[in-house]
């Protein structure tokens, strides 16, 4: 909410400057994150001194300058004819805000680049003068610092961030509350007796509410013969001084009064109400209603409406109908000040989108008896403003009246809450000063005014003594008397050591968005489930991400188009299955290689494209580094893996996840023309047979012999069961079957291959010789014979 | 002859025959003749026993000085015949090394790792839940009832009428206090998701850590004691923090806490605009409201929370000044950390 400081101060006085004014409504959490200065309402301007003045190449009237800001030198087109080498200017660089909205950027102005502009008074509001360019005295001014200057009589306008929780603070008289707290002042507030007229309210006017719970409350007012006309100008300047725009002097009172008490007013033109009437009721089903933006709206059977004796005049507590508005023609005025049910307002907003100054003090509640101070005080305002005569009386329905009430507060809890050590005293003079009434004693019975709806338990009143007592106040425990929890988090150490695996093979951890496009949740599969977004920002994240490989691409792409290659990225990141009501999310290691192997270039030897070996190789690694032993590498067909490659992993039953080359119609979608790896894991299939913790085993006493054997077979027969079966009929000593050559060529006939084997034995009871080893080398000769057809390479 | 003779006649013979040497096997002959162990060096120094003990002091000095000279002459022109090759392959030490791929974390990984390691100093665990939420463990169970003016706060996405995305990791605590009983200390990093359009400072995914912390006879003080523990050990003993009163439906009383200017130490700059603070996140003493949802006892037990936004400390600490550049994944960026 905007706040003029020239408004607050008809209510309350306080010595400070506007800055520490500032600072300690921010301090008491009315968070001020803007000042306006009237008078300099700029913001990033800093002070330049001008180097050089050179004519501009194409235009007579403009300068070149180049301008010292301290930490840089600035190119800037000038228009100004005064300006000249050796000033100290004013200057607002790229990023500076002037006017209070007008941001400076960088331009080109016929053919130059501007980084900024030099100000001229009228240009930062200080003054008047636009004939040239501010030039600064050198001996008050240096060169760097951020630029302040003062107009006179200046009115300062805050920014205030008003918390959900503080309707009352949506209002001058509420700041002022507060601001008289902090200073110990007392509020004067302004005068609402009004002169009344002869004529009766109560016969002008009749007022019906039928919906109690949604309008407990409706005031109204007459005021007849008014002459509608522009403000004065006090009442012009202070409206415009918070940035509403000065209508005529009954609305702009209207506005005022609720600006002033936080009360929204709603004035109707009388002569348009037929009989005298004001009927409140709930909305009928698709009823229409024009507001007074001439929208017509759709409304429903929550929506509350104002109505005369014929039709719906205004849509209560969001915004008036256009039939019944206050004209030029208006001479009579119906003034409307009621409490609407929160909650009531709040959905016909929302539903709506239309969302006022009205509609926003509504749903977060106003005073409820705080409407007959509003109407007073508008109906003295507009009698001032526009002449007229008040009609005698206030109607006023009201049939449950809502009372102060009582919270009990114990002091000892607020120290136990806050660890400090506050008094009673102390406690109730905090709070008396906020306009609650205590009553001595423990528990203390604190009463609470009807337009603090926010305080209704005792730990709203222990927040309400922190508030002004301070919350620097509060002295930081650094001592630690801790309760040890007895619970660890294996998941999140298990994750990090699967990141800690990647980066040190080579691995560019990166992070993508995982809300996605159609594209990527379907660009495996059309017939992928993934989880729609029923509001998405935009078409291209209404998905929630199937699989971390999509956005592995895009980042690829992204790479790829900015010139780098030999890409080697992984992320840890979260996919969304469908499943039940909520989908299930599981934790995934997904990743992608391209290039060669080496990432730099090496001037020694020719690199190697990365090829499946390669990714093999890498997923090896980190299966053997899990301590994820034995896994089976399966050919397996994948939607987004070529034939050749595609493999999956398994350790018995578990599937861990898969990987090989990616196919080239799905890279086509990426525009990737080089081949590229890709592999996915879930994380949480690995943990569960990941046994973290090795128990040791006795490093072997006795060394080891080594026998190669090489063995000639089909083609077709893949090398790895023909290691699975010698090491499984090599016997007791066997302890590795290494594959260490494959060759096929002359002396291999056609539609074989050889297969060369190094074989390890070894025993933890003795060195092994040729009487240990020959009988299992037969064995194994025999067994690959009958099995697979190989036979000893000759 | 005199022995003295004799060591300079070999001298001369040796220089005379050295100059003929024209290869290796020459080289070598020459060796064995002179220097062998049958050789006429060992010759000379077997006459040595013939002669009188001060003759033999001189002659024995000689001659040992003959067989270094003979020895260097012979080194020197071995190194001659073998040189050639030795120059060809000198290291060009100036060549850059082959470097083995080299891997990155993230910088939000590397920063989060920071967090977490300072937090679980100070006794505070890890804990974990879904980021698609029911709409009771995002708002309702943390005291933000349907209508409430406070769900405006938060843009949220929606994956039905009853499911989000979780818009902050705070759902975290009541997950987390429906499993346990207090003692509870459990910090909870995670993804939250807002219908924030993206700009320099808005992304639509983002990384939070939520800090729960409940006992008996927790207060504030406790709270600003543990913020101020983290700011000191995460960027420095000089920096200083700043509680301002704030609200959140689920704490009470709820704060804003701001951290003292990394670039200005406090005086004012542009970074904190001239304020000398940079807000960090919310933070309170959990509200009872919220006990009475997970079934603790609010007599009892007190509590504190906070948040804090991974991405906006990562920004602080490396200076970047676009939240974007964290989901573009651009090499260049990401090899800087």
């Amino acid at each position: 909410m905007k706040v003029s400081l020239n408004w607050l101060k008809k209510y309350v006085s306080f010595k400070d400057s506007h800055q520490q004014l500032a600072n300690r409504l921010t301090m008491i959490g009315l968070e001020v994150e803007e000042i306006h200065d009237s008078g300099t309402d700029f913001s990033g301007v800093l002070v330049g001194k001008v180097l050089t003045v050179d004519k501009h190449p194409s235009a007579d009237k403009l300068s070149i300058c180049s301008v010292d800001t301290g930490d840089q030198k600035l190119h800037i087109v000038c228009g100004a004819s005064n300006v000249a080498e050796g000033q100290i200017v004013p200057v607002a660089p790229e990023g500076a805000v002037l006017g209070g909205n007008f941001t400076i950027e960088r331009r080109t102005i016929r053919g130059e680049v501007s980084e900024g502009m030099i100000c001229s008074e009228k240009e930062l509001g200080i003054g008047e003068n636009h004939d040239g360019i501010m030039v600064l005295d050198q001996n008050q001014f240096s060169v760097g610092e951020i630029f302040k200057a003062q107009a006179q009589d200046p009115d300062v306008v805050f920014e205030v961030n008003i918390t959900p929780n503080r309707p009352d603070c949506l209002s001058h008289l509420g700041i002022a509350r507060e601001v008289a707290a902090i200073y110990r002042n007392k509020i004067n507030f302004p005068e609402d007796h009004v002169d009344e007229s002869d004529s009766i309210a109560d016969k002008l006017i009749d007022i019906d509410i039928m919906d109690i719970k949604a309008c407990p409350r409706y005031s109204a007012r007459v005021v007849r013969n008014v002459k509608i006309g522009p403000s004065p100008e006090w009442l012009r300047e202070l409206i415009e001084s918070i940035g509403l725009r000065s209508i005529n002097n009954v609305v702009d009172v209207t506005n005022y009064v609720l600006y002033e008490t936080g009360q929204p007013l709603h004035a109707f033109d009388y002569k348009l109400i037929s009989d005298r009437k004001i009927v409140v009721r709930k909305a009928k089903e698709k009823e229409l209603f024009t507001t007074l933006d001439s929208i017509e709206r759709k409304l429903n059977s929550n929506d509350l409406l104002i109505c005369d004796g014929q039709k719906a005049v205004a849509l209560a507590g969001v915004m008036g109908g256009e039939n019944s508005e206050v004209s030029e023609d208006t001479t009579d005025i119906l003034l409307e000040s009621a409490y609407f049910d929160p909650m009531t307002i709040r959905k016909t907003s929302k539903r709506l989108g239309l969302s006022t100054d009205a509609s926003q003090r509504f749903e977060r509640g106003i005073d409820p008896n705080g409407t007959i101070y509003a109407v007073n005080r508008a109906a003295k305002l507009i009698a001032e403003c526009a002449g007229g005569n008040v009609a005698k009386g206030i109607v006023d329905v009201y049939p449950e009246p809502v009372k102060a009430w009582q919270i009990q507060l114990r002091p000892s809890r607020v120290s136990h809450v806050l660890g400090i050590d506050i008094k009673e005293k102390e406690i109730s003079d905090l709070l008396s000063r906020l306009d609650l009434i205590v009553e001595k004693g423990d528990p203390m019975g604190v009463t609470v005014p009807t337009f603090r709806p926010d305080l209704r338990k005792e730990i709203d009143l222990i927040e309400e003594v922190v508030r002004h007592y301070g919350y620097e106040k509060i002295e930081p425990n650094t001592s630690s008397t801790l309760t040890l929890s007895q619970i660890s988090e294996k998941n999140d150490s298990f994750i990090e050591l699967v990141r800690d695996i990647f980066v040190g093979m080579g691995f560019i951890e990166v992070l993508n968005n995982s809300l996605v496009s159609d594209r990527h949740v379907h660009c495996f599969s059309k017939t992928s489930k993934a989880m729609v977004l029923q509001n998405p920002l935009s078409p291209d994240n209404m998905y929630l991400r199937n699989s971390l490989l999509p956005e592995l691409l895009d980042s690829v792409q992204y790479n790829r188009n900015r010139t780098q290659s030999n890409l080697r990225f992984f992320e840890i990141g979260r996919i969304f299955i469908p499943e039940s009501k909520l989908p299930a999310e599981s934790v995934m290691v997904s990743g992608i290689v391209t290039g060669f192997l080496r990432t730099e270039s090496f001037w020694g030897e020719n690199d190697q494209k990365i090829n499946y070996f390669h990714v093999k190789g890498f997923i090896e690694n980190l299966f053997q580094r899990l301590h994820v032993q034995p896994v089976e590498f399966v050919s397996e067909k994948a939607t987004c893996f070529t034939e050749e490659t595609s493999s999956s992993v398994f350790s018995g039953k578990t599937k861990f996840g898969s990987f090989g080359q990616i196919q080239s119609a799905i890279l086509e979608v990426w525009d990737i023309e080089e081949s590229v790896f890709g592999f996915e894991f879930k994380l949480s299939n690995l943990e569960g047979t990941c046994t973290d913790r090795q128990k040791y085993k006795a490093i072997p006493r006795f060394p080891s012999v080594k026998r190669d054997l090489a063995l000639v077979l089909d083609n077709e027969i893949a090398a790895g069961t023909l290691q699975n079966t010698i090491l499984a009929a090599g016997g007791e000593y066997i302890q590795k079957a290494d594959i260490f050559d494959i060759y096929t060529g002359k002396q291999i006939p056609e539609g074989k291959k050889s297969v060369a084997f190094s074989l390890i034995f070894t025993s933890d009871k003795r060195t092994l010789t040729e009487v240990d080893i020959e009988p299992a080398v037969e064995k194994i000769i025999k067994k690959v014979k009958s099995d697979h057809g190989a036979v000893l390479r000759s | 002859m005199d022995i003295q003779e004799n060591i300079q006649t070999l001298k001369n013979e040796f220089e005379t025959k050295v100059r003929t040497v024209k290869d290796k096997n020459s080289l070598e002959k020459l060796r064995i003749e002179y220097m062998g162990r049958k050789g006429l060096v060992a010759d000379l120094f077997k006459t040595l026993g013939q002669i009188s003990p001060d003759e033999r002091r001189d002659a024995g000095k000689l001659l040992n000085e003959l067989k270094n000279d003979i020895q260097n002459s012979l080194d020197n022109l071995s190194d001659n015949y073998t040189s050639t090759s030795k120059k060809r392959t000198m290291l060009d030490t100036s060549l850059p090394g082959d470097k083995v791929a080299i891997g990155r974390y993230h910088p939000l990984t590397s920063i989060l790792r920071e967090i977490k390691a300072i937090f679980s100093g100070m006794g505070f665990v890890i804990a974990q839940g879904p980021e698609v939420e029911t709409e009771y463990y995002n708002f309702e169970a943390l005291n933000i009832p349907k209508g409430h003016p406070a769900r405006d706060m938060q843009d949220t996405l929606f994956l039905s009428d009853d499911v989000v995305l979780r818009t902050h990791t705070s759902p975290v605590q009541i997950r987390t206090m429906e499993n346990q009983q207090p003692p509870v200390r459990v910090i909870a990093p995670g993804r939250c998701y807002r219908r924030d359009t993206p700009d320099a400072t808005h992304s639509p995914v983002f990384h939070q850590v939520e800090g729960l912390c409940v006992d008996e006879g927790i207060s504030f003080a406790d709270l600003k004691g543990v913020i101020l523990t983290f700011a000191k050990r995460l960027l420095g003993s000089d920096m200083k923090i700043r509680f301002r009163p704030s609200f959140f439906p689920f704490t009470e009383p709820s704060a804003e806490y701001d951290f003292s200017c990394l670039i200005c130490k406090g005086k004012g700059c542009r970074v904190c605009k001239d304020t000398g603070w940079i807000e960090i996140s919310g933070a309170g003493m959990v509200n009872p409201a919220v006990f009475e949802y997970v079934g603790y006892d609010s007599e009892k037990y007190t509590g504190f929370a906070f948040g804090m936004g991974v991405e906006r400390i990562a920004m602080l600490v490396y200076e970047i000044h676009d939240i974007r550049m964290f989901y573009e994944n651009d090499v260049r960026f990401l090899n800087q950390f």
